[in-house]
């Protein structure tokens, strides 16, 4: 017997001690993503931040251009040169030789298994990277060996935000992470970028920036959080439009700067700004105090990363209704940089950017001849890419080509070639794609421009439907063997089909309840549409040239095609039958939950007469349940108070109903 | 039987170091409180406590507010009848690292998630109470203790 006591405690120890180095287990609370039910944080999700898609590109001084090659290299090769004497070394199985320590030291950093936080290493995940890229003999630089392992672009990228930014974006480093794309690392270099230069770097030692996995959440987040300030990134973040990814970079990078800045946002001149009091674990402030979003209300940690976000992006609006805060971030923060103009954000001296845009206007008018280029066009589209002096020639480049995609737009394509042989551009150039993007661009932009203003016509009728039924179908969550998967369409209309139909819910009649839904589908499409967002379908493209009118004619025109759409199909009674369920599950468990209310609302209740504890305790509920759980529009649940005197014992004055009773009461009522 | 004592009492070190190396986050928690809230324990009476650190500066019911080194309000108390039920401190200036504490990562959750941020704050939770810690700075941000 003692002896099978023994074995026991020593395979119960070995199996706590072996848990935390099981290379399989998480050691990050994650979920899938489905499994999130918080109402409130689902109804709460607004477009709060401080700057549109459109405005936060058009930012002056904003960082536009991706990195390309030969600045990535030119990067690597003034960083190789600041030691002055080279290493030989082996990092987890990769021998180099007559390398750059501060490379060495960045591989070490990139190839190091940590936890999900990097608070320590993780020796049981730790990978063999000679075993699994077999990168000697080929390589024997750092360069080439995250080459071998993330490809060149992206292998260059990582490698650059870690030595530039101190942020580590490797996957190979941090728990729970998956590999960034291209497109993905771009944009965290360009939101990162769009710092001041004294906050660069900003990370601290080997700080981690990496996309979470793929499909899952942090727990304790709602689905639609983008992104923390450890920094993990989200798939909202992936889904977001790239310039408010950018945006999201830059927030989180703002609440790093916080820190950077010895916890700037809970000083006191910065809590004071917002009378910010903190009780408990909520954060009151002042109702009078004036914010530049509505997610800046949240509490003072949020506050401050809006207020530098919309600082950067959006500056005048801010600085115009919210002048002692915009203060505050332009002398504690940005050293008095401002980004209300190019002028203002610039490091280019203004004579000198003003000669040259008149040099690069007559430059393009002379190699497209026929063409002459609004100043006022140039002063908008093209200075916005310069903010440092000397200007770069891909600067140059990409500004020639804003400004020739602007004549393009109103001309013939034979423009383009002109451009194409000016420009000595061959069919392999790398330029050629980025042409051909915005050639593409173009195309798409009269193309739409098209519809809206023929919106009648039959031709664009077709081409459109085609277009929405492939929206429709990519968007909505698909039938999988009898069960309905995807997360945003069903998550979505399951808490927005409970809200805003719930009376309809209970009346039992499939065809108000098909008509609501309907309707709260294109009143919330609309609402997220006009953010250049979405939440049904994808985001409406809207080309920036066009107008005002013509943007609402297109909207329209979407709009009226997607509801055509769900009163033709069947899926969105699929949805309803899901969400009915959701809804009933979600009434048993408040009637269910009767000693929470007895003990916390309601203490007076021994002094009811029935009738009273019937319509305070379940027909009156709190606001929170007005909001969520009974039919809108009505005084609680219908049938319910009759029901409730009946089933109440005249001396205890508590239900006396068995949980059977309930669900048949329930499931009588909503069918 | 010593056998099995000595395995006993191995099995319940082992156990404890796998949740806190060395030392327990409340004890050392505790240690890092500044003096006169060190004092402050679970059912520690009213009286107790106002003699030690004065009279709250907001009090809401059963919840009373301490403003500490300029900080509205640092310290949290709640009272069941009239002893400490739990109470929460928000450390100001110098906050203790969280390197001595070796935290199971896997019992860390998001903390104040809100909109699109999770801003960056992190919450351990056990019976205890609970650490919420800056997981950029990687410091301990506040503390509640619950029993």
């Amino acid at each position: 017997m003692k002896k099978i006591i023994i074995v026991t405690i020593i395979f119960f120890n070995f199996k706590i001690l072996a848990h935390d180095d099981h290379e399989k287990l998480p050691c990050i609370q994650k979920i899938p993503l489905e499994d999130y039910k918080d109402v409130e944080a689902i109804n709460k999700h607004l477009e709060w931040h401080g700057a549109t898609n459109s405005i936060i590109q058009k930012a002056p001084c904003k960082n536009l251009s991706t990195l390309n090659p030969e600045e990535l290299n030119s990067y690597f090769f003034k960083k190789s040169q600041e030691s002055k004497s080279n290493l030989n070394a082996s990092v987890h199985g990769v021998n180099f030789s007559n390398e750059s320590p501060a490379l060495i030291d960045a591989f070490t950093s990139l190839t190091t298994a940590m936890d999900g936080f990097g608070f320590s290493k993780v020796p049981s995940r730790q990978k063999n990277f000679q075993k699994d890229f077999s990168i000697n003999p080929e390589c024997k630089k750092v360069l080439c060996a995250v080459t071998k392992i993330w490809g060149e672009d992206l292998g260059k990228k990582i490698l650059y935000i870690n030595l530039k930014h101190h942020f580590n974006a490797s996957e190979y480093a941090f728990e729970n992470s998956d590999r960034l794309k291209l497109d993905e690392i771009d944009d965290v270099i360009m939101g990162m970028e769009d710092l001041p230069k004294h906050l660069i770097p900003l990370g601290r030692s080997n700080q981690r920036l990496t996309h979470f996995s793929r499909g899952y959440g942090l727990k304790g987040d709602s689905p639609y959080v983008a992104a923390n300030s450890v920094v993990m990134l989200f798939d909202t973040w992936t889904k977001e439009p790239r310039f408010e990814r950018q945006y999201s970079v830059f927030h989180e990078m703002s609440h790093n700067v916080a820190t950077r800045l010895g916890d700037m946002d809970e000083v006191p001149s910065w809590l004071k700004l917002s009378g910010w009091v903190k009780k408990g674990d909520s954060w009151n402030k002042n109702p009078n105090a004036c914010f530049t979003t509505e997610y800046g209300l949240t509490n003072p940690f949020e506050d401050y990363a809006e207020s530098l976000s919309t600082y950067r992006y959006n500056p005048k609006p801010f600085k115009e209704s919210c002048p002692e805060k915009y203060n505050f971030i332009k002398d504690k923060v940005f050293k008095g940089k401002e980004y209300l103009s190019q002028e203002s954000c610039s490091d280019v001296p203004s004579d000198k950017l003003s000669k040259f845009a008149t040099s690069l206007a007559a430059g393009v008018e002379k190699e497209l001849a026929s063409v002459s280029l609004d100043k006022k066009i140039i002063s908008e589209k093209c200075l916005s890419t310069f903010s440092q002096y000397p200007i770069s020639e891909e600067n140059i480049k990409t500004c020639k080509l804003i400004l020739v995609k602007e004549q393009l737009a109103q001309n013939s394509s034979a423009n383009l070639k002109i451009l194409l042989s000016k420009e000595n551009i061959q069919s392999n150039s790398p330029q050629l794609a980025q042409i051909q993007s915005q050639i593409a661009e173009i195309m798409i932009s009269q193309g739409m421009l098209g519809i809206a203003d023929d919106s009648i016509s039959e031709t664009s009728k077709n081409v459109f439907n085609e277009n929405i039924n492939q929206l429709i179908n990519d968007s909505l969550p698909k039938k999988n063997d009898g069960k309905i998967s995807g997360l945003e369409g069903m998550t979505n209309f399951s808490y927005s089909f409970n809200e805003n139909c719930r009376q309809e819910i209970w009346d039992g009649i499939q065809a108000s309840r098909r008509k609501c839904a309907i309707d709260f589908i294109l009143k919330d499409e609309k609402k997220w549409q006009s953010f250049s967002s979405s939440r049904y379908f994808k985001k409406l493209n809207i080309p920036e040239s066009f107008d005002k009118a013509s943007i609402e004619a297109l909207r329209e025109r979407f709009h009226s095609e997607i509801e055509k759409q769900l009163i033709e199909s069947d899926i969105l009674d699929s949805f309803m039958s899901k969400s009915i369920e959701e809804t009933k599950k979600m009434t048993k468990q408040y009637f269910s939950n009767k000693e929470y209310f007895i003990e916390n609302e309601k203490s007076d209740w021994k002094k009811m007469t029935p009738q009273d504890f019937c319509q305070k305790m379940y027909n009156s509920p709190s606001d929170y349940y007005v909001k969520y759980i009974i039919p809108k529009n009505s005084n609680g649940y219908p049938g319910f108070l009759s029901w409730c005197e009946e089933k109440q014992s005249s001396k205890t004055k508590r239900f006396t109903f068995s949980e059977k009773e309930l669900n048949d009461w329930v499931d009588s009522k909503i069918n | 039987m010593k056998k099995l004592k000595a395995f006993f009492a191995l099995s319940a070190f082992l156990f404890s170091i796998n949740a806190f190396s060395k030392i327990s986050w409340k004890e050392y928690v505790y240690s890092k409180l500044p003096e006169p809230i060190r004092f402050i324990k679970i059912k520690t009476d009213l009286k107790s406590v106002e003699k030690n650190i004065g009279k709250a500066q907001l009090v809401e019911k059963n919840k009373h507010y301490y403003e500490l080194e300029g900080f509205k309000y640092s310290l949290e108390i709640i009272y069941q009848n009239k002893g400490v039920k739990e109470f929460s401190y928000t450390f100001m200036g110098n906050r203790p690292s969280i390197d001595t504490l070796e935290l199971e990562t896997a019992k860390l959750t998001s903390y104040l998630p809100t909109g699109k941020s999770g801003g960056r704050f992190l919450k351990f939770e056990d019976k205890d109470g609970e650490i919420i810690i800056d997981a950029v700075s990687k410091n301990i941000y506040s503390v509640r203790i619950r029993k």
